[in-house]
């Protein structure tokens, strides 16, 4: 249960640098995937300073021109500067995948704790209500739910934190019945710890890997499944510039006339899906032992 | 002398008997418990049950077979009654499974189900343990009443460090600051012999060795000064020069010892320090002052009158081993088949035991004096099946001595001689 890599992920300063060499040495690939991911982090954030120019801003003359010095992507059928759309773009899949993840992680953390550190009755309305809830197919429930309260960034954010917590909420479930079964929880417990205090203390700080991993892998999905909603038309509407409208609009319309348009998007939605995806690989194999080998 | 600091009176704890379930692998068709004279291999740890669903479920599956219990339930402590006066250290010692973990989970409140307390009563200090609530037990958790685990490897959280864990009961029943609690966990650590404890209080539980943990774990419990401290088989884990260090801890942290005896707590500190510095050379010259440190604060703690009294916290140490008991008990009890059989003054029970189940445990451990080549004499059987126990004394069926009424009439726990008492025919 000590594993070094469980207690180097918690303790803060020269740990962590370790714990990133190390994850560099044995993890190329993984900690690749974590610099790429940065970077489209950083990218998003900084989205409205890198910009060279607005999203919206459009140049009819200068329309389906390929990638130069100006616009090194190039301009869609509107004039507008593709690096900028896919600059802006970013910011939208980032703050998509984060809040999404961050909410599903809420979600997964309190049913998961409900359910596992209380049991009985409680766990068993809980699972039943998961079983109901998984039942849906994703895509179907949240295609339902937008048709009603309408496109838009935060309710897509939403029903997916609320897809992907409910979800994820049995991996926490199952990692806290293994933990509730320790003896430092029943040690706890005869201190004179109650129930808030063993899920703070106890619980959660040794269950840390598999919450930084579930939230990693939900961002790539969160933002996937954002694109793929754009595409369909009921992401975040037009003219904002998603990733996945940018592929479906110009970027299918002009494929012949301008391929930079469907390349500069999907390129950047394949790389940080991967990267992301292999990051959370990488974290998983080097924080959960028990994980090792497995997928 | 003035009422006992816990006294249980006909403390009953049952837990049900399930037919088939997880338990089903060992049941070979045919077989009937009661006449059966070989009974399904026992699965079940010296952890005891009730301490977790899984033990239980072992326990469960190790106690098949029933054929009698009440309502589908077998009692794992059968009306038992014991008590321990202030600062007395009093050694619970049976077999696995003779329902001693049990006890001290009851005492605590910490009986998970599906165990449960049936009836009698565990009084502490003038309060009425099984009658409290969450909160009550709580407040009594690590505070009046300590426990240590068996298992100093996974009794520390993993991902905490040890200072925060040393300080864990202070800042939850003492309200310290972070800052008080610290420096009162590094005042712990070294009255456990942690060598330089203030430059460990950062360091995680995989970085020490079984027996240092056990040390922390030693710390926690004596943290709040405690009345009573329970050790459920609190060196079975550790190696046997490290169970000889953590014993003379206990001793010196608890009991008579640590207040009458101060040299010889002192000794004993002194014993235990090697261990200590085991892992770094340096520490051993270093680890001296804290010790005399150690013994100034306890003089001081002594005049001034901690808030337990005069008297060192009492202790209920729980084993299976009576050479572990031997040098550390002032009493002893005996526990067969969920109840006692046996209680007499340690040296009483060395010298002289009264019931041929003591008698047999004390002609089953190695002799020093014993001539070269002796035998050890086992108990011939095997431990009873809970859920099917004959109606006369449990231990009837290996009893060298068995007459006719044992086999018929259940003996009750009467007194004989000083501060003794036997659950046996042969005395009544």
């Amino acid at each position: 249960m000590s594993g070094p890599g469980g207690a180097a992920a918690l303790r803060p300063g020269a740990a962590a640098v370790a714990f990133n060499l190390r994850l560099l040495r044995s993890k190329p690939l993984g900690a690749f995937g974590g610099v790429v991911f940065l970077a489209f982090l950083l990218c998003g954030a900084f989205a409205e300073v890198l910009a060279p120019y607005g999203a919206n801003a459009t140049d009819l003359a200068l329309r389906l021109q390929g990638p130069s010095a100006a616009h090194p992507f190039g301009t869609d059928h509107l004039g507008r500067d593709l690096l900028s759309r896919v600059l802006l773009g970013a910011q939208l899949s980032m703050l998509v995948g984060a809040s999404a993840a961050a909410l599903a992680t809420l979600i997964s953390v309190a049913l998961g704790v409900a359910s596992g550190y209380f049991g009985g009755r409680i766990d068993m309305l809980i699972q039943r209500f998961v079983d109901a809830w998984m039942l849906f197919p994703d895509l179907l429930l949240l295609i339902a739910v937008i048709s009603v309260v309408g496109p838009g960034m935060v309710q897509i954010s939403i029903v997916l934190g609320l897809l992907y917590g409910i979800a994820g909420s049995r991996i926490v479930r199952g990692a806290v019945l293994s933990l509730r079964e320790n003896m430092h929880v029943e040690a706890a417990r005869s201190l004179g710890a109650g129930a808030g205090h063993i899920v703070v203390r106890h619980i959660l700080p040794n269950i840390m890997p598999v919450l930084i991993v579930l939230f990693t892998t939900r961002v790539g999905a969160a933002i996937l499944t954002e694109a793929g909603l754009s595409f369909l038309g009921l992401g975040v509407p037009p003219p904002a510039p998603t990733w996945g409208g940018m592929l479906s609009g110009p970027g299918r319309t002009y494929l012949y006339l301008g391929p930079w348009l469907a390349l500069a998007p999907g390129l950047c939605l394949t790389l940080v899906v991967y990267a992301v995806n292999v990051y959370g690989d990488a974290l998983r194999d080097l924080l959960d032992p028990r994980m090792r080998g497995v997928g | 002398m003035d009422a006992p600091l816990l006294r249980i009176t006909d403390l009953t704890v049952t837990f049900p008997v399930e037919e088939g379930g997880a338990g089903a692998v060992w049941t070979r068709p045919g077989t009937d418990a009661t006449t059966d004279a070989v009974p399904p291999p026992r699965t079940r740890k010296t952890k005891g049950a009730g301490q977790s669903p899984k033990n239980g479920a072992a326990q469960r599956g190790s106690l098949l077979n029933f054929r009698g219990g009440q309502n589908g339930r077998f009692r794992a402590v059968d009306a038992l009654s014991l008590h321990i006066d202030a600062g007395e250290a009093l050694a619970l010692v049976g077999e696995s499974g003779s329902g001693k973990s049990v006890t001290a989970l009851s005492i605590l409140g910490l009986l998970d189900a599906p165990g449960r307390i049936e009836g009698g009563s565990i009084r502490f200090a003038g309060q009425e343990l099984t009658a409290l609530n969450g909160a009550g037990l709580r407040a009594i958790r690590g505070n009046r009443i300590a426990m240590i685990f068996q298992e100093p490897m996974t009794s520390l959280n993993p991902a905490l460090t040890i200072g925060a864990q040393v300080a864990e009961p202070l800042r939850l029943h003492r309200r310290l600051s972070r800052r008080e609690a610290r420096g009162e966990a590094v005042r712990l650590l070294t009255k456990v012999a942690i060598p330089d404890a203030a430059a460990r209080l950062d360091d995680y539980p995989h970085q020490f060795s079984g027996g240092m943990r056990q040390r922390v774990m030693v710390a926690m419990a004596v943290a709040c000064n405690p009345a009573l401290v329970i050790a459920d088989e609190p060196t079975t884990a550790l190696d046997v020069t490290v169970q000889a260090q953590i014993l003379a801890l206990l001793k010196n942290l608890t009991g008579r010892a640590g207040v009458e005896g101060r040299e010889s707590g002192e000794a004993a500190g002194e014993t235990a320090l090697p261990a200590g510095g085991r892992g770094s050379p340096v520490a051993s010259p270093r680890s001296e002052e804290p010790l005399l440190r150690q013994g100034a604060q306890r003089r001081q703690a002594g005049s001034k009158g901690a808030d337990s009294g005069q008297e060192g916290a009492a202790l209920l140490l729980i084993s299976h081993d009576l050479g572990v008991v031997a040098g550390c008990a002032d009493r002893v009890a005996v526990m067969y088949a969920g109840r006692i059989v046996e209680t007499a003054p340690a040296a009483t029970l060395y010298a002289a035991p009264r019931h041929p189940y003591s008698q047999g445990l004390l002609r089953s451990l190695p002799r020093q004096d014993a001539p070269s080549g002796t035998r050890l004499q086992a108990i011939a059987g095997q431990p009873p099946d809970l859920a099917a126990l004959p109606p006369g004394c449990a231990f009837a069926p290996r009893c060298p001595q068995a007459q006719a009424i044992c086999v018929q009439q259940r003996p009750k726990l009467l007194p004989v001689g000083d501060r003794s008492a036997v659950a046996c025919h042969l005395y009544g």
